[in-house]
């Protein structure tokens, strides 16, 4: 099973949603660590929150719900995907939410 | 052009935010295009002079006295730059936190992702390619903040600026459509000559926490704006001026959607936290 603690193998304050708005952004978090995980380890993937200060929607969103948008199966990703967070239960839920409700790429949209 | 702020009886940050944008937007697309004066009030002068207004624009800063140390207002001197806000994040955080390190875990969390999703709002509406903008505003999605910490009044305030097509322009057509339709039919039955429905659309916007025509994974920062105020408690104001609209979100509950008489070429998004728990003052209270 493969961990990833945000705090500490990431950042401690995350930020921005795209590369471009800085070096710690939802994309990167997801190109560099959430996919590469789902693809390498088929089993539950724990990404720990405790430590991780400011995690703003657009991070989130970008991180977890952009799976859906790169291509990943929504229900895998929901499924696969565990939140680990010792005083934040909001975070989850919003975390579900972002996958759930993320569109898929266009030229899936349209099959 | 001249500008003559030799009388000049009061001005807010902001306005000196704003200003000092007009005139590097100026400046940008015709130097040596701006002349003017100092005010003669020197707190107004020390207040642009310690926000950064000359140091911005590469103006002699007027000569007035130098803010004591035991002065209530500190600044976050104005940044202006293109994409990217995130890079002064920290510099937010360490205006608005100060020595705030006993704020619980909860409420700095909320103020942190307040304040860095205001920073990456500014980007994000800075401009979109698909709104013709008749506004020549400086390239790349340019933008500008500053900051302050009151220590007498107990608050803090952040504003950020931008002078793209706006909020309202950039709102998804189908609540755009809608608000437009109703407001057109308004104004038709009371005869009103080119209602705006910019202040409704403003409002949308925060209810909808998204703002981007097509783009629906973007925007939902600007619900952040309301969680951040909800957490930190104490006296909150958000106010938004874009488009033809205005927009003031209160922390106490109440909302104000207003049309603005002239077009506000931009957004500007300023939000104030007075007498919060989230904050700690050097006095330690």
């Amino acid at each position: 099973m493969t961990v990833i603690t945000i705090a500490t193998d990431f950042a401690r304050y995350p930020f921005g949603r795209y590369v471009d708005d800085g070096p710690y952004s939802g994309q990167r978090f997801r190109e560099e660590f959430l996919a590469p995980a789902l693809e390498r380890d088929s089993n539950e993937i724990t990404v720990v929150l405790d430590g991780a200060i400011g995690m703003g929607s657009s991070f989130l969103e970008e991180a977890f719900g952009g799976l859906v948008r790169q291509g990943f199966d929504r229900d895998e990703v929901a499924r696969r995907i565990r939140i680990s967070s010792s005083r934040d239960g909001t975070k989850m839920s919003e975390i579900a939410r972002y996958i759930a409700e993320a569109e898929l790429p266009r030229h899936r949209a349209h099959a | 052009m001249l500008i003559w702020m030799r009388r000049c009886q009061s001005m807010s940050p902001e306005v000196a935010l704003v200003l000092a944008a007009e005139i590097e937007r100026c400046l940008h697309h015709r130097p040596k295009s701006i002349n003017g004066n100092d005010p003669q009030s020197e707190a107004i002068a020390a207040m642009l002079r310690e926000i950064g207004f000359h140091n911005l624009l590469h103006f002699n800063e007027p000569k007035v006295k130098a803010p004591g140390t035991g002065e209530a207002t500190t600044y976050l001197k104005m940044k202006s730059g293109i994409q990217g806000g995130g890079n002064h994040a920290d510099d937010l955080r360490a205006l608005v936190l100060g020595n705030a390190a006993s704020t619980s875990d909860e409420l700095r969390d909320e103020l942190v992702r307040g304040l860095n999703e205001a920073v990456l709002n500014v980007h994000q509406h800075a401009d979109d390619e698909d709104v013709e903008n008749p506004y020549k505003p400086m390239p790349n999605k340019h933008w500008w903040i500053a900051g302050y910490r009151d220590a007498l009044a107990k608050e803090i305030g952040f504003i950020a600026f931008d002078q793209g097509v706006g909020i309202p322009a950039t709102m998804p057509r189908k609540h755009a459509e809608f608000v437009r339709d109703v407001i057109s039919a308004a104004g038709q039955i009371l005869h009103l000559s080119t209602p705006t429905n910019d202040h409704l659309l403003i409002k949308r916007a925060f209810e909808l926490g998204r703002s981007r025509t097509e783009k629906p994974s973007q925007g939902k920062g600007l619900n952040d704006f309301k969680v951040f105020l909800t957490a930190a408690g104490g006296k909150g104001s958000l106010r938004v001026l874009s488009g033809r609209g205005s927009y003031l979100y209160d922390l106490q509950g109440s909302e104000r959607a207003e049309p603005l008489p002239v077009q506000f070429h931009g957004t500007l998004i300023v939000w104030r936290l007075t007498d919060s728990p989230a904050v700690r003052w050097e006095d330690g209270s």
